[in-house]
């Protein structure tokens, strides 16, 4: 008697165990919307010279990232003399109507090259971030309509061929950067919203169809809401608001986008785009700096990202922007700075324009499993894809976990996963799909990508 | 009568074996002289701020690198606006009596962490090298003469207090950096040139100008240059011109980057050539540009993997105790600077040391016992050996078997015979492949050791 007590005992152990261990469930069939730009970048490619010869021009293209947005170029050499005003019209004192004042050389080139790459720009209008005591040039401007006006002939430039310029329809065209930081605005806060006001106005009126926006804010949600009651008191157009957030526990960034939604619809700003355009695995920045390199640096980099995307694709943010693919930055977790060769973030960036390429979101449920998070899309030539992350910032977390996936309401004849964790690097491996369900086992700080047709 | 055969041929091979093992001899009594800076660098420390914090001041100072050359610093972000004097003194059409004209707020920062690491600044008067196709700051100066004024009060600001400043006693400054830089290769034109668009003529003038300006100004000062790129054609006029104008020249500085020693050794010959040929046989040589390097197109990714790892190293070990034999005064490893693939001393992503590091935190082992006495390597191919002592009765070896051939992968048997000196005590660390400066077990028994030795790789033995 006893004995067969212990049989049906383990009996519903087991089958308990099989019926908690919760369900990855993709519906094929329930549409979401569209995948999002969650994989774009800052930054654009390295393009090998004739001499030190080493680049990631290829590797960046085929990653795809849709857009570079251009900030803190010039703190990589190869990059020296670009983007920022102060590198554009290095003479404020000049004329801003006559091109002989402007010094679009080398940022002519940069462009060229992320455009090559088959990368939109999002051109940030303003300067790169100072961390030395003496400050050069975030400082305001001395006259901020002739800032706005260089601005405008910048714009010109590029997107109407104005000296010697360029036709790229780039849309995207912020502000600033991180004005609530003392490294990046030396001036008073009242001061930046009328800089700010001064020059959407104006660039709103100059160029009615392109996207006008910013600041780009560092952290200050107080300020955001005095930034943003004052553009909407007068009456600035705001086609964009970016906003950054370096983050190992995703409450942080998820409490961060809520505050920045609930302030833009506050203020009446429903309609405009929310662009997280920074952002990273960070525990702090001091005693956990380097830590937080390494991190950012490795499996549980990529995971983190993977894990980020899939998170922010279900909230209102509409693009977000990894910071940073500039060569030579601690923050760039996609390319080797030694050898420019792709790192293990790289691949979640990578994998996320599978699913964009895909196009349709569908919808992806993660049950009752913890730390796991899953975004899906279709194409409409037949194909699925999800992409499956288990991330945790729980360092005390070890073991693998199974995972049953069950792909609704399609017929999966081939199918191709790959996989990251701290064994392997976005590496093939095989998956077996009986009447369109899986089980498998992920390590944490892993993803899995899992092509279908 | 066949077993015998064999066996005596087998003892007789075994003989053999035993007795063609090279070894190294150290002569506890047989003095050479000072151990030389074979391991200054170029750039000084990380200092952590109070956030993004990472930094390596540290452990830069515990290497005692002894002079830090300052050059290309500002292509650093965090050392922006310092060194050059383009960041100096902004305006060129500025006063340059008037101290209004000079921004040095953040190379006296630079200059102080420096110092405060125990390492002095070796001061490279001039420009950032400039590797894109529009050229900014290495176009020769305006006026030559005003340059040479402005370098003065800079001198005067570091040394002499001037402008709020201070007396470091900077002893060496250096007037530009690889002015020459191009001009070997086919399709040079200098006006694309990364170091110095103006002719080489304008360049002789310039040098003439400034430097003698700063001697007349600062006589107990060493004024030199030209850190020369590879030009030794351009080298040898512009020797010929300086001793035709007997313009002082304190030491000449040079550069090379290499995988095989022969270019290096054959480059410093042609240098103190050149010097002894033109009369400045006191001039010191300063070879203060090097790493490893194997060409400059499809093999620089695997340089930069080389610099960065133990074979770079052993590289830096065995090109420190090659030049310990040579008419060279002083060396520079290119580069400390944080964000470089050429700094193989400190991580990019967490600051910390890296293995060239150790090779060159071995050397300072060296210098502060400070006498090197004699030391062979008998026939051993691709090994080289500096040992020192000191007054209080320590002696130590650096051993280093690097090679550039990546064929080479078994490891050496070696012994070592510490003549003319009793081991007490014996401590011996490792860099390899497996093996980062770790302490590893050393028997000495009558003063003799026998090691193995993996291809690419230094044992530092410091015995008392």
């Amino acid at each position: 008697m006893k004995a067969i007590k212990h049989i049906i005992a383990t009996l519903l152990c087991t089958v308990s165990v099989y019926a908690t261990t919760a369900q990855v469930v993709v519906d094929a069939n329930e549409v979401v919307g569209k995948i999002k730009v969650m994989n774009a970048v800052n930054n654009g490619p390295q393009v090998a010279g004739s001499t030190q010869k080493r680049g990631n021009a290829q590797a960046y293209k085929d990653a795809d990232f849709g857009y570079a947005r251009l900030h803190d170029a010039p703190i990589a050499r190869k990059w020296a003399h670009t983007v920022d005003i102060t590198c554009v019209f290095p003479n404020f004192e000049a004329d801003e109507k006559d091109p002989k004042s402007y010094d679009f050389t080398l940022t002519d080139k940069l462009i060229k090259e992320i455009y090559a790459s088959g990368t939109k720009v999002f051109y940030r209008l303003g300067q790169s971030i100072e961390h030395w005591p003496k400050k050069y040039d975030i400082y305001p401007p001395a006259n901020f309509e002739k800032w706005a006006r260089i601005c405008e002939h910048i714009i010109r430039h590029y997107n109407e061929g104005w000296a010697d310029g360029f036709h790229y329809n780039i849309e995207y065209w912020e502000i600033w950067n991180e004005p609530d930081e003392n490294a990046c605005w030396a001036g008073t806060e009242e001061e930046f919203f009328r800089l700010y006001e001064i020059t959407a106005n104006h660039l709103n009126k100059c160029f009615p169809d392109l996207k006008i926006g910013g600041p780009a804010l560092c952290c200050d949600t107080k300020w955001a809401d005095r930034f943003l009651a004052h553009i909407s008191k007068k009456g600035v157009a705001l086609d964009f608001f970016s906003y950054h957030r370096y983050f190992g526990k995703m409450e942080k960034a998820i409490n961060r986008t809520n505050v920045v939604k609930s302030l833009l619809d506050k203020h009446g700003y429903t309609n405009t785009e929310m662009i997280l355009n920074e952002w990273n695995y960070l525990s702090n920045w001091t005693d956990e700096f380097v830590h937080s390199i390494e991190t950012v640096s490795s499996y549980k980099g990529a995971a983190y990202a993977s894990a980020v995307m899939s998170l922010f694709q279900d909230s209102p943010i509409d693009m977000m922007m990894y910071y940073d693919a500039r060569p030579g930055t601690s923050f760039n977790g996609l390319f080797d700075l030694y050898t420019l060769q792709p790192r293990h973030a790289y691949y979640a960036l990578y994998s996320w324009t599978k699913l964009r390429r895909l196009g349709t979101q569908v919808k992806a449920n993660v049950g009752g499993l913890k730390d796991f998070y899953a975004t899906a899309a279709k194409s409409d030539d037949g194909k699925l894809a999800l992409l499956l992350t288990y991330y945790t910032d729980d360092r005390n977390v070890v073991a693998p976990k199974r995972v049953t996936i069950d792909f609704k309401n399609f017929e999966a004849k081939e199918a191709i996963s790959h996989v990251m964790d701290r064994f392997k690097m976005h590496t093939e491996t095989s998956i077996e799909i009986v009447d369109s369900k899986a089980t498998i086992f992920m390590e944490p700080n892993s993803y899995i990508l899992i092509e279908l047709r």
